[in-house]
């Protein structure tokens, strides 16, 4: 009896051990068997993977895609589910097709990543060739086939399954670095004493004032620093015209424009008129999308057409009846208990700061070589989104935002490691955020800026925002959790303001961690210099 | 009357596909080519012109033709009772060696 009870324990133990699979944890086992992947480096922590799945594995896919079709397809003149499988193909098969394709590309990259047991970073770019239509020396436009990098939505269009023979296709990825966290114990924090200067308030009151701003046409003058303008826009690369605009609208200031960062060109269209032509240098970063100009130096031609400027309103009665009170001195001490009230998450973001760039500093970590686009452009966003919260209206991050694109390359670095050490702790410490935490934070962008909830949140939604505000809540807990452990001594640091970050700080401060702390990390930078 | 005019078009219908698949030569186990393909056709077609048609078309024998005429269905727009127009059917049965790819 006791033995025929330990059988039966032993029996549904190994069932418990080996759960059946599903059918599509099925599919992805024998895709993962099917498929050959090769491997080649290309870079530090990035890999291009060129994955082939067999003919067998492709028809079986697609016999199975179509006998589902099958059963539900209505066509005229047939009961449902009675049509023939030929009429099926015939009339579904290039939707199928697509279908088939976007499935058999994306289950063949994680087929791959399985098998051969990568963690990737983000998502991958496919290599794809393209035919593009290029302006040579004679002005005739030509077509060129070149090779590209692109996002997989863009490589589906490009990609097709073959009529016969295996599909192939190559794919770059970038993979998380291993490294190993510093000592998380009593990380040395000097709680900054902050005061309010009368410095701080006029700043503060020129930011209001510079929000309540419109751009108004100039008819007599040249352009100013961070004035806007329309211009006719032409870049060329040697004797080939890569870009050419109408009337598009640009910034005198550093931004980046198709991909390429135009330091100094607020200074080169300084005092330039209407109808004035310039032309501005710069050299191609080596992650520009199109590989074939990387490294080259890139000559833009613009012709103003257009100048318009910042008119900033008077403070005068109309103006301070819109903050709800009557003179100037009650604006400004309004604006003062304001930034006081703001003094305790001023400090505490500061000390956060701390943390965060004593685990820049103290951990031995590989950034991928070649930063991506990507990389860069999510660090942009994540400086959005601060800035969101922050309740700095659109006109201003706009601005700020273009001089980020221009100089986001050092900074995405250091955000880069910050947000794999982060990663890591949260991961160890079980940090999660919560769907409320994350309605909250929405909630708190939407009260800041005046928009509905729901607006903010589709907003959010579109690019990559809701997952980067997702990895900003979640490091600001993982930073709690650290500045609770953290041995806080009272420091004699300088005063700092409370206002929000500007990018000159940024620009400043070399070695600074990019999470939300704008001010703090000023601090800290401060106080190492001064040590 | 012009062969493209007196075949419309082929009818693909489940009775149609069924009964392309029968033949004189069929058995029970193993399906014969050639069977019964219907058609719609001109009303005032005649079955050796439907027949003249289809061989030309398909470039295939015809062993029988059948037709038959269909009343045009009624059709109710708000208040006003309409009609469709009347048509022919035509069901062509082709010799044991031929068969039309229909689609």
């Amino acid at each position: 009896m006791a033995d025929k009870d330990l059988a039966v324990e032993e029996q549904e133990t190994v069932e418990g051990e080996a759960p059946e699979l599903t059918e599509e944890e099925q599919a992805m086992a024998d895709l993962k068997e099917a498929i050959t992947v090769e491997k080649e480096e290309v870079g530090s922590l990035r890999l291009k993977l060129t994955v082939t799945i067999p003919e067998a594995s492709l028809e079986e896919r697609r016999s199975e895609q179509f006998t589902e079709l099958k059963r539900d397809a209505l066509v005229p003149g047939f009961r449902k589910g009675h049509a023939p499988m030929e009429l099926i193909e015939k009339r579904f098969g290039s939707d199928v097709g697509e279908q088939l394709k976007s499935k058999l590309i994306s289950s063949g990259y994680m087929a791959a990543v399985e098998k051969e047991e990568l963690k990737p970073l983000g998502d991958p770019l496919f290599w794809v060739t393209v035919q593009e239509e290029r302006v040579g020396d004679d002005d005739k436009p030509r077509t060129v086939e070149t090779e590209k990098l692109v996002p997989i939505d863009t490589a589906l269009e490009t990609l097709n399954i073959p009529t016969s023979g295996p599909l192939t296709f190559s794919c770059e990825v970038e993979l998380k670095p291993e490294f190993e966290l510093p000592s998380l114990e009593k990380i040395p924090v000097e709680q900054p004493k902050v005061t309010i200067s009368d410095d701080d308030v006029d700043t503060e009151a020129n930011r209001m004032m510079a929000i309540r701003g419109t751009f108004q046409p100039v008819e007599k003058g040249g352009v100013k620093i961070d004035d806007m303008l329309y211009a006719d826009m032409k870049m060329s690369v040697g004797d080939e015209v890569i870009a050419s605009e109408e009337n598009t609208d640009i910034a005198a200031r550093d931004l980046r424009l198709k991909g390429v960062p135009l330091m100094g060109l607020g200074d080169a269209l300084k005092g330039k008129k209407i109808d004035d032509d310039v032309t501005f240098e710069a050299e191609v970063p080596d992650d520009h999308e199109n590989i074939d100009i990387r490294g080259k130096t890139a000559k833009f031609d613009f012709s103003i057409r257009e100048i318009k400027r910042l008119h900033v309103p008077p403070v005068d009665s109309d103006f301070l009846s819109g903050f709800g009170v009557e003179s100037e001195e009650q604006w400004r001490t309004m604006i003062r208990t304001a930034l006081e009230g703001r003094l305790e998450a001023v400090i505490r973001e500061g000390m956060q700061g701390q943390i965060s760039q004593y685990l820049i500093d103290n951990t031995e970590l590989e950034i991928p070589s070649g930063l991506s686009q990507r990389q860069r452009d999510r660090a942009v966003s994540r400086q959005m989104i601060e800035m969101y919260q922050a309740g700095i209206p659109e006109a201003e991050i706009e601005k700020q935002v273009d001089e980020l694109r221009a100089t986001a390359q050092q900074r995405a670095e250091q955000e880069l490691k910050l947000f794999f050490v982060l990663e890591k702790i949260s991961e160890d410490r079980s940090v999660e955020v919560s769907e409320e935490q994350m309605n909250g934070a929405i909630a708190a962008i939407a009260q800041r800026t005046q928009k509905r909830f729901d607006r903010v949140r589709d907003e959010l939604s579109k690019g990559e925002g809701l997952a980067v505000l997702y990895h900003k809540l979640r490091d600001q807990q993982t930073l709690d959790l650290l500045l609770d452990d953290a041995e806080i001594t009272e420091g004699k640091g300088p005063k700092t303001k409370a206002k929000p970050k500007t990018v000159e700080k940024k620009k400043t401060t070399a070695a600074k961690k990019s999470t939300p702390k704008k001010t703090s990390s000023k601090k800290t930078a401060k106080k190492k210099t001064g040590k | 009357m012009d062969i493209y005019h007196v075949v419309r078009r082929p009818l693909v219908t489940e009775k149609g596909t069924h009964q392309s698949q029968q033949s004189h030569a069929a058995t029970r186990h193993e399906r014969a080519r050639g069977g019964a393909y219907t058609f719609e056709v001109h009303p005032k077609a005649s079955k050796p012109e439907i027949r003249q048609a289809i061989e030309k078309i398909y470039g295939v024998r015809v062993s029988s033709v059948r037709t038959s005429s269909r009343k045009g269905k009624m059709r109710r727009v708000k208040f006003k009772m309409g009609r469709r127009p009347d048509w022919k059917k035509a069901v062509v049965v082709l010799r044991g060696e031929f068969h039309i790819d229909l689609f």
